[in-house]
């Protein structure tokens, strides 16, 4: 059954309740992690998400929060995503933002890509050789 | 306060493991639960655990998360020194888990479906299997619903055909509510007496019969069809189980047919749903069920089962509830803006318009139209049903010529300009008339050239002039116009 629904459109609400319920499953590696910021919240648009820093990098053992927010256009378009969780990494901005512009999951957005793509897709930026090793602000300041 | 089972996956390899905690718990003892629990005995001050994007804090209770059973919370240990001992997992999140755990819970649905098949011959018994543990925690799930529709080739081909429909299979919230009233026995057996007697009135009326029995034709067999078809997949093979709702609409469709009702449900939108946007009270009096929404698929379905689904696709037949002739028969989508009585009341909206014209250009509607203005008993009905258009009627014999005659109806349907028009033109007094026909407000606007433009005087402003010199008297416009 998960395939026949191929060429069907996914309304936004139906996309969200799915991530939603894929990010109370914690089905996925754990790497990463998600789920809606408010529970009551009926417009299902602003969500957290974690990352935990991959091995082998500086990130490794830390734990960064960030904000994303599913405007009404979601999944056409892609969320607005921010750190909290002080970061330097060539794709954030100062105040934490993750610049489209360079970051291509967000830049080059399709529909098919998820919450959990973006996560993902950013924890694969860590990994990259010129952000591996950049230094980092102290561990669990947040961008105020 | 019962126990509930969550699931801790820790992110440093190993498999999930459950841990039994109460809800008003704290993190901190969810996390002396987890050190008993994990294979390594991870310290609690080495845990933290994430769930839904957030790091949870030790002070905090675990329900303040909205961490219920089943859920799955993943426990990163904090690094202890420099190296790690398990290699990084990999990063790509395959996620096969997520089709089967679907599929699992569609699977005894399914098997739930068939034992309603056979045995809910009540609503009681409906509500019951509605009340199941399993059936609630289905109606938390909209998304697992729509994928077991979306997986019927036949209720997809409905919802192609019917894009309000499909709209009504789309949105979350009229699911769930629909799902939700099915729970409820009380409500139900209300809407199954109202369904009942809306039926029986329609019945009473020469045409009416038959226009239920194509309505039943068009949407409530095909959608029935798609439903026997899911159960038999789901009888001959487990792992089909495809659609859980062919029971349910099995169900309903029986205890219907046992109170002598083929189609059981009416919309009841004026209870039904905070997701129908429109459900102002109405000022029409002869459109006694109130509120009923001629939108039909947007409108809130109420389930027998499922079995509300087919009946917001009837549309409003509810709203015809007591009015009888065309008004009874008004629901059939926006219909009731005909019949007078029925369903869109005083003030419908600009979509609640727009839907309703959409219908008009439906061919199969206005054959519907045709056949049922054609028929002189079905006007007649309708007319003694609803003292107010009758007496617009008797004001405006033109009025009733052009109800009476199919083309002149078809056309008006066809051209939505026209009927709003006509509606404004052919009365002296608008107003009545407007609220008669249930027009209303859309129709305001709408320039009163139209009508006239519609019978064939292309010239705008002598029908205006024509128009205003006779006060808005149609046929003592048409005599000036034609008379030079």
């Amino acid at each position: 059954m998960a395939n026949s629904g191929a060429s069907v459109v996914v309304p936004r609400n139906f996309r969200l309740l799915e991530e939603l319920e894929k990010g109370e499953k914690g089905i996925g590696d754990g790497t990463v992690s998600y789920g809606m910021e408010d529970g009551d919240d009926m417009l299902m648009r602003n969500w957290t998400g974690t990352i935990i820093g991959p091995q082998n990098t500086v990130h490794d053992g830390r734990i960064y929060t960030l904000k994303m927010s599913c405007g009404q256009m979601y999944p056409e378009q892609a969320p607005k995503v921010r750190f909290q969780t002080r970061i330097n990494m060539s794709c954030v901005a100062a105040d934490g933002t993750v610049d489209p512009r360079h970051f291509h999951t967000l830049g080059h957005w399709s529909r098919e890509k998820t919450m959990e793509t973006i996560l993902i897709d950013v924890r694969k930026e860590m990994q990259q050789s010129h952000n591996r090793k950049l230094p980092q602000p102290p561990e669990g300041t947040r961008y105020s | 306060m019962s126990k509930i089972v969550v699931y801790l996956k820790p992110t440093f390899g190993g498999d999930k493991f459950p841990c039994e905690i109460e809800p008003s718990q704290t993190v901190k003892e969810l996390k002396e639960v987890v050190t008993e629990k994990s294979s390594d005995r991870v310290p609690v001050e080495d845990q933290r655990l994430i769930y839904k994007g957030q790091v949870l804090k030790d002070e905090r209770t675990v329900e303040s998360y909205g961490l219920q059973a089943e859920h799955v919370i993943h426990l990163v240990r904090r690094p202890q020194g420099q190296a790690p001992s398990a290699p990084a997992p990999s990063s790509a999140a395959a996620s096969p888990g997520s089709g089967a755990a679907a599929g699992a819970a569609a699977g005894s649905l399914g098997e739930l479906g068939l034992r309603g098949l056979g045995g809910a011959g009540t609503p009681e018994q409906l509500a019951q299997m509605m009340n199941s543990p399993m059936m609630q925690s289905m109606l938390q799930n909209p998304e697992v619903i729509q994928n077991m529709m979306a997986s019927n080739p036949m209720i997809q081909q409905l919802m192609e055909s019917n894009p309000e429909f499909a709209q009504m299979l789309n949105n979350p919230q009229v699911l769930r509510e629909s799902l939700q009233m099915a729970a409820n026995p009380a409500l139900l057996r209300e809407q199954m007496r109202n369904a009942d007697r809306a039926m029986s009135n329609i019945e009473s009326h020469p045409e009416g019969f038959n226009a239920l029995r194509r309505m039943y034709e068009n949407i409530q067999e095909p959608l029935l069809n798609a439903a026997t078809e899911g159960n038999a997949n789901a009888a001959a093979s487990a792992s089909a189980a495809a659609n859980p709702f062919a029971a349910l609409f099995g169900g309903a469709a029986a205890s219907a047919a046992a109170q002598g009702a083929p189609a059981s449900q009416p919309p009841l939108s004026s209870t039904a749903t905070a997701a129908a946007p429109n459900t102002a009270p109405l000022p029409n009096p002869w459109a006694p069920s109130g509120g009923a929404n001629p939108l039909g698929g947007a409108g809130a379905p109420t389930p027998g089962g499922l079995g509300g689904l087919d009946f917001g696709a009837l549309g409003g037949m509810g709203g015809g509830g007591g009015a009888g002739g065309l008004g009874g028969l008004g629901g059939i989508e926006g219909l009731g803006a005909f019949g007078g009585a029925g369903g869109l009341g005083g003030a419908p909206t600009a979509e609640q318009m727009q839907a309703m014209l959409a219908q008009m250009q439906n061919p199969a509607f206005r054959n519907l139209m045709a056949q049922m203005v054609s028929a002189p008993g079905v006007l007649d009905a309708a007319l003694a049903a609803n003292p107010q258009l009758r007496e617009t009627v008797a004001q405006n014999p033109q009025l009733r010529e052009m109800l009476g005659n199919p083309e002149g109806t078809g056309a008006a349907a066809g051209n939505p300009a026209g009927l709003g028009g006509a509606g404004l033109a052919a009365g002296a007094d608008p107003a009545p008339l407007l609220r008669a026909l249930g027009l209303g407000g859309a129709g305001a606007p709408m320039p009163v050239g139209n009508p006239a433009e519609g019978m064939g005087f292309m010239d705008r402003s002598a029908n205006l002039a024509a128009l205003q010199q006779t006060g808005g008297n149609v046929s003592a416009a048409v005599d000036r116009l034609l008379g030079g």
